[in-house]
């Protein structure tokens, strides 16, 4: 990274400054502005990660509209999910899900004003309850998908 | 005997009567552990070129004149240490973001119009007479505005900001802490007034909140947390009304 704003382009024009340097009439900022540090960076990724989350949902909804169609349609989108690529595509989306919620959890003890009584909680353990009920909620997920899995396939073994 | 030692300063000029954009000059200097960035650039103009240009008076952190791009950051020269960088060299340019008038100075009227458009002073309904006495207020009251009112105008935080850098029309992080400040002051009665510059498309709600104006701001105002805050105070106000009509003042 240049450690230089000329030399990146950030200095340019905002408001008319008479006989001053007006820089690039357009505004805007170079491309590539994000490496300029790391918190730009992560700024961006957490940015970018709403694409990943956006996707991951249409297929969502293209995974219930097969449920919908019956048992077979279903297998068979279930099937396809194995294929590399599809599982390649539900990492990268886990990742970014996942930096989403956590960058938002950080967030949410600057942004929320929680009160207990005449005291302000400070913003950590804010962030601490939310990353506590984050986690809780994850778990309850994650327990109901691997216990009501089991469940279903030990009464798919008994219609067998 | 050892050699002084020195550091060299690369500091960006401009003179718009000959230079169509702004250019590198370097300076080498003697080097004390105990300079801060503006006193080599007091130094560079006391002794080697008078020419130099750029905005300072208190060197103490509170006027805050003396912003710049101090290694790609929006830093206060007066707050600065050189051997936070000795002995690599520094390299200081004027605040991005805004025109430069010529070598370090920006044009600095953009952000003055947006201070003055959130009105950054207690606006009263009903103003008391003098024989009233003062607006009285608790220590908890005070607390509730406090940190907004540490603001001391500096622009970092518009430096830092790549929103206001993309989209110039944004109000920008200070202009909105201050504003939140007296909308949290018990003694205000302005923030519907305030409201009207605040919760448009080129106030609060373009802030997408990258945060670099807290981490750049010098007086740890928070600017970050007040738009967002602003944001959810509009948010819960516009759902009250929408369900409690009745309350609508």
């Amino acid at each position: 990274m240049s450690n230089s704003q000329i030399k990146s382009g950030w200095i340019r024009n905002v408001a008319p400054a008479p006989g001053g340097y007006h820089g690039s009439d357009q505004p805007g900022l170079p491309f590539g502005w994000w490496n300029a540090n790391r918190r730009y960076t992560i700024y961006m990724l957490r940015e970018a990660s709403s694409v990943f989350v956006a996707l991951w949902a249409l297929r969502f909804l293209m995974q219930l509209g097969r449920l919908r169609r019956g048992k077979e349609a279903y297998d068979g989108f279930v099937r396809a999910q194995r294929h590399p690529l599809w599982v390649l595509f539900n990492l990268i989306s886990l990742g970014f899900a996942a930096l989403h919620s956590v960058t938002f959890l950080q967030l949410a003890g600057v942004v929320q004003t929680v009160r207990l009584g005449e005291r302000k909680l400070p913003p950590e353990q804010v962030t601490a309850g939310a990353f506590a009920g984050w986690a809780a909620a994850s778990l309850t997920v994650i327990g109901a998908l691997l216990f009501g899995g089991l469940r279903g396939r030990k009464s798919e073994t008994e219609e067998v | 005997m050892a050699a002084e030692p020195t550091i060299t300063l690369t500091v960006a000029r401009f003179r718009p009567e000959k230079d169509a954009e702004p250019t590198h000059q370097s300076y080498t200097i003697p080097y004390r552990d105990d300079m801060v960035v503006l006193d080599a650039l007091n130094y560079i103009k006391s002794y080697i070129d008078g020419s130099l240009t750029y905005r300072w008076s208190c060197r103490m952190g509170i006027c805050g004149s003396c912003g710049m791009t101090v290694n790609g950051t929006p830093t206060l020269t007066c707050a600065s240490f050189l051997r936070d960088f000795y002995p690599n060299g520094v390299t200081v340019e004027p605040l991005a973001n805004f025109p430069v008038i010529r070598d370090l100075v920006i044009d600095m009227s953009d952000f003055m119009h947006k201070l003055n458009a959130i009105q950054p002073w207690i606006i009263r309904e009903d103003e008391k007479p003098l024989s009233g006495g003062e607006y009285l207020q608790t220590p908890a009251q005070l607390e509730e505005f406090h940190q907004y009112s540490l603001c001391i105008n500096c622009m970092l935080c518009y430096a830092a900001c790549p929103v206001y850098g993309m989209e110039p029309e944004f109000l920008g992080p200070a202009a909105i802490a201050l504003a939140r400040r007296y909308n949290l002051d018990s003694r205000d009665q302005g923030s519907m007034t305030r409201l009207q510059v605040l919760a448009t498309s080129e106030g609060i709600w373009d802030c997408t909140f990258v945060g670099e104006c807290s981490v750049v701001c010098p007086k740890h105002v928070d600017p970050a947390k007040a738009i967002q805050q602003t944001k959810l105070d509009t948010t819960m106000n516009w759902y009250k009304r929408l369900l409690l009509p009745w309350t609508r003042r």
